[in-house]
């Protein structure tokens, strides 16, 4: 909000400071403030004011605040002094149906108005602060909403419908067209003042253009109130309009301002315009009466950490116009004027405490606190772990939107998924939250497709389901009713050599490392996996982990790339289920025997079935089995055989001899044998 | 021909001299013939001593001799291993470029969140995260925000069509983390994770971003704690002196509530493009916790008393990386990923 320095100068005869300085202090003790130029001599103050300071919203209010932090006088305009008892009487009536709409409704009659312009030092206030000279009528209101801070409106009496003011919500249906010219269409939630029952000003915000003043105005009604903020926001936020006068009812005006500004609204008409009062009205159901807070003012240097005298708390308090009563010895009685709406317990009178006596007096001081240990290894360690494996292993972490774009959505069949929506999203086609990480990945793959032949990206996130009563996933987090948060591991590679097996390997030593010893892969068919052409589901013991493959080559040829391998883990369980389980083995006493063993197998036997049958046979001796090479040929490849071609290192190890050789090829022949029975597998 | 002093000199410094001309071991063997060699002129030299006929001068000339051959050895072995060095050195190329390990990289606010992370571990703070859907109550009723503050409407929040919302700051865990893990005072947490605020973009406005969020309840915790602890921290994370500025801010879950300054660590205060020429960045909103907000934990007011504060991550770490555009984070472009390690 912007000041005139000028006329703070006026109101505040004793202040010294230059408006740079008085910028740097309201900035260090109520609110942030820079002073600029403007044109003329004066200077402009614009104060970035706090929301729970309605009271600094005007010049004489910001005076105060001055006059507290630098124990200066106010010098407060005049005001009428008419006993308002002698023009309580006239056919003018004024109703507040709802007290929850108003707390008090202030209004005035007035006769004999010659319209001529503001004089010139109004009109030149005003444009300091940023509003444009109307007419004498108009500037006049303005001009006290801006001194004094209560907002005001000025009807051509002669145009209203009747005499009977009061106000209520709209109806539906009902349409007002305001002074800026645009129709409104009325609705519960707007808040309108009416005359004999139309609406003819929206209340709060703007008035009605049908009772607008104009230089054939004789008579005026005058309205002077005070609104609940909150129906204000409601109804300026139904309109999107935002007024001066909005503003500053949204965030309250004080109720027992209104007889003031009335006071000097009537020395201003008649001074300028010769308007003669007719009869003023006062309906103030509930007057808000100033409140008493008890204080201990050994609090205030508890809370800052220095000492703070007692006296200079008390001086601080009278500076700021509250009323304290020192009688008794621990606790005083404070009481705050109406005002400061945001004093309400012994908290705030300590910030009011500290903030004048300036937080930047409280030096640094080391805390002196217990200490414990904490625990080392939780969830959030083994997260990091496995950031860490990801990048070590060659891929790059991404983080993307948690809205999921529509398009990857239907690419990936994510449709047949529950998602949560949003109400208000950025873009309709990012409403949904996501329930998987890929769409993200695969955005990014898609992305950098033209620079980076070879991209490996992951991501560690959450998704989001709704939650279904039957749900049984152990590990999400279900902290929230109706939702399901689970933080999922994701990892994409593209254009690399040997995918598969590279991704599967990194989901094995992740397993490794997180001591999961009993992770199974799988073969997934249909459901759950229709983004993938050929995935394995990964389970550890009873629980499901995730899902790897090769992505389906509609998704591939859709974004124009190679191969996709993913992985799809749940981080969750990862790091719930993870333990340290390093143990040691005593090291082998007898050395170890090595054979190779190359075979050709019917290309639909899988490595495993031939494992198993290595495994089996060669019992306890068989220490490793290392898969070296694999070679299948491509259908369209011409040769004689459509065999594959499978390569081991064996190491053979008995923990009490050492192994001769003959007992190693005996050995071999009958894994051989094995083979050649169970898979069908021949020697090379 | 006998040998004299002169002589001896002048056959030093000639061998020597013309050695260091010799840079290839071709060379070297024709300069050990002439000098060394069994008819080199060192060997004639002592040859001819044996003719001296004065046995004190024979002795003399001959022990002079004998000095000379053992140098002009030592000069030539020593050449010898020099041009051999030389030559086994000469066509290795150190400038081929390194072959790098396979390495991906972090996300720079991975890096930078583990930072502040650290910093604060190492200050006894303990890490709780929070949901990112959360209840309004928690994001703001439990934190003594009315129904009519204006972050609670639509254009500041992202509401669900099931009543919950993202949350707007990680405040929304304070109580929660609380409540959840019956935690009693004394106790300091640190909360870092992701919030949302329904706001156009641009280069310093994302949709999403990255708070930490701390709180530390005691008996005694004060502002001047506050202090201490908000400028130990920005010391460790910047690695230099810091100076904090602490400005009336109103947020209704704190009171005394304050915006934090820090004297500019990039000008030194001198006034810069990052500060706008002011000397200060604002780095974080904080306050002591409100009573209100200390009863919804089931944390008596008048026996403990405490701080909190909450900044973003994200435009910290635009300052300290020096990014320009806060998008680049959720853009997924390599080009920028790789940037960090």
């Amino acid at each position: 909000m912007k000041f005139s320095y000028a006329w703070l100068q006026e109101l505040l005869p004793d202040l010294q400071q230059t408006p740079e300085q008085l910028a740097e202090l309201l900035t260090l003790h109520s609110f942030e403030t820079v002073a600029h130029k403007s044109q003329g001599a004066d200077t402009i103050l614009e104060a970035d004011i706090a929301s729970n300071r309605a009271d600094c919203l005007s010049h004489v209010g910001l005076a105060f605040e001055i006059a507290a932090l630098l124990n200066l006088k106010v010098h407060e305009p005049v005001v009428s002094d008419s006993s308002f008892a002698e023009y309580a009487q006239g056919e003018w009536k004024i109703t507040i149906p709802n007290r929850r709409h108003m707390t008090r409704y202030m209004g005035a009659f007035l006769q004999n108005i010659t319209l001529q312009p503001a004089p010139e030092w109004m009109r030149q206030r005003l444009e300091t602060v940023g509003i444009r000279s109307i007419n004498g009528l108009v500037d006049i209101t303005n001009y006290v909403m801006v001194e004094l801070g209560n907002p005001n409106h000025a009807f051509d009496a002669a145009k209203l419908p009747g005499t009977h003011m009061s106000v209520r919500g709209g109806k539906k249906g009902e349409k007002l067209f305001t002074l800026d010219g645009i129709e409104r269409q009325l609705t519960a939630k707007t808040l309108v003042i009416t005359s004999n029952d139309v609406p003819v000003d929206i209340a709060g915000v703007m008035g009605g253009q049908s009772s607008e003043v104009s230089e054939n105005t004789k008579e005026i009604f005058l309205f002077v109130g005070c609104f609940n903020p909150y129906s204000i926001q409601k109804t300026a936020a139904s309109l999107g309009m935002n007024t001066e006068s909005s503003t500053r009812f949204s965030k309250g005006v004080d109720p027992n301002l209104a007889e003031k500004a009335m006071r000097r609204l009537l020395v201003l008409l008649h001074e300028i315009l010769g308007a003669q009062l007719v009869q003023v009205i006062d309906t103030y159901p509930k007057p808000v009466m100033p409140r008493t807070i008890t204080f201990h003012p050994k609090r205030v240097s508890k809370v800052a950490g220095i000492d703070i005298p007692m006296e200079k708390v008390q001086d601080i308090f009278q500076r700021l116009t509250f009323t304290v009563d020192t009688n008794r010895r621990h606790s005083w009685s404070v009481t705050v004027p109406t005002k400061r709406a945001d004093l309400i317990g012994e908290h705030d009178l300590i910030e009011e405490a500290l903030r004048v006596v300036g937080y930047n007096t409280i030096p640094p001081q080391v805390p002196h606190v217990p200490l414990r240990a904490q625990r080392v290894f939780d969830a959030l360690q083994w997260q990091e772990l496995l950031r860490d494996m990801l990048v070590d292993a060659g891929a790059t972490e991404v983080y993307s939107y948690v809205y999921e774009d529509e398009r990857f959505t239907k690419l990936l069949g994510l449709e047949t998924i529950p998602h949560l929506e949003l109400i208000n999203p950025v873009a309709p086609e990012l409403k949904q939250l996501r329930v998987s990480l890929l769409p993200g990945l695969l955005k990014s793959v898609e992305k950098n497709m033209s620079e980076w032949k070879q991209q490996m990206v992951f991501e560690l996130g959450h998704v989001f389901y709704p939650r279904a009563e039957t749900e049984t996933s152990q590990f999400a987090d279900k902290r929230v009713p109706g939702v399901t948060e689970e933080l999922r591991l994701t990892a994409v590679m593209v254009g690399y050599k040997d995918q598969f097996r590279t991704i599967k390997g990194l989901v094995e030593q992740i397993a490794e490392r997180l001591g999961l010893s009993d992770v199974e892969f799988q073969t997934q068919e249909g459901q759950g996996s229709s983004f993938y052409e050929h995935s394995a589901a990964i389970t550890v013991g009873s629980h499901m982990l995730g899902t790897l493959g090769i992505v389906s080559s509609r998704v591939t040829q859709s974004l124009k790339t190679k191969e996709i391998a993913v992985f799809d883990l749940n981080a969750d369980a990862l790091s719930q289920l993870a333990q340290e389980t390093y143990q040691f083995q005593p090291l082998p006493k007898f050395p170890p025997v090595y054979r190779d063993l190359a075979i050709l197998v019917d290309p639909e036997k899988t490595v495993a079935q031939v494992q198993n049958v290595i495994e089996r046979i060669g019992g306890d001796l068989v220490y490793d089995v290392d898969l070296f090479d694999i070679y299948e040929p491509a259908p369209s490849e011409a040769t004689t055989t459509k065999q594959k071609s499978l390569a081991f290192h064996l190491k053979f190890q008995a923990p009490d001899r050492t192994l001769t050789s003959d007992e190693v090829d005996t050995l071999v022949q009958r894994i051989v044998q094995g083979l050649r029975d169970e898979v069908g597998a021949q020697v090379r | 021909m006998t040998a004299s002093d002169t002589d001896l000199v002048a056959l030093h410094n000639e061998a020597q001299q013309r050695l260091k001309d010799v840079t290839s071991l071709p060379h070297l063997e024709e300069w050990r013939k002439q000098y060394l060699s069994r008819k080199g002129q060192v060997p004639q030299l002592l040859r001819t001593i044996k003719d001296i006929a004065d046995p004190g001068e024979r002795q003399k000339q001959g022990q002079a001799a004998n000095r000379l051959r053992e140098d002009l050895m030592r000069l030539y072995l020593a050449h010898k291993s020099h041009i051999e060095q030389t030559q086994r050195t000469s066509h290795f190329d150190i400038t081929v470029p390194g072959k790098r390990p396979i390495g991906g990289h972090l996300h720079p606010l991975t890096i930078f969140q583990r930072r502040i992370r650290d910093i604060f571990s190492s200050m006894g703070f303990v890490m709780v995260e929070g949901p990112l859907i959360d209840e309004p109550r928690y994001n703001f009723d439990a934190l003594n925000i009315p129904l009519d503050h204006p972050a609670r409407g639509e254009a500041d929040t992202f509401y669900l069509t099931n009543g919950l919302l993202l949350r707007t700051h990680t405040s929304a865990m304070q109580v929660r983390a609380v409540l959840e893990n019956n935690l009693t005072p004394p106790f300091r947490l640190l909360i870092p994770g992701l919030v949302f605020r329904n706001e156009r973009t641009d280069a310093t406005h994302e949709t999403l971003f990255f708070q930490v969020e701390g709180i530390m309840i005691g008996k005694d915790i004060t502002v001047g704690n506050f202090r201490s602890v908000v400028e130990s921290f920005y010391e460790a994370l910047f690695m230099k002196k810091v100076e904090s500025r602490l400005r009336p801010q109103y947020f209704p879950f704190v009171e005394p509530g304050f915006e934090v300054d820090l004297r500019c660590v990039f000008c030194d205060g001198k006034g810069c493009r990052v500060c706008k020429q002011t000397g200060w960045i604002e780095v974080m909103g904080a306050g002591m916790v409100h009573p209100v907000v200390l009863k919804n934990m089931n944390i008596n007011p008048k026996q403990w008393q405490g701080f909190a504060f909450g900044g973003s991550i994200d435009r910290l770490a635009m300052l300290h990386y020096g990014i320009q555009d806060i998008r680049l984070f959720w853009s997924g472009d390599l080009r920028f990923l790789t940037q960090f390690v």
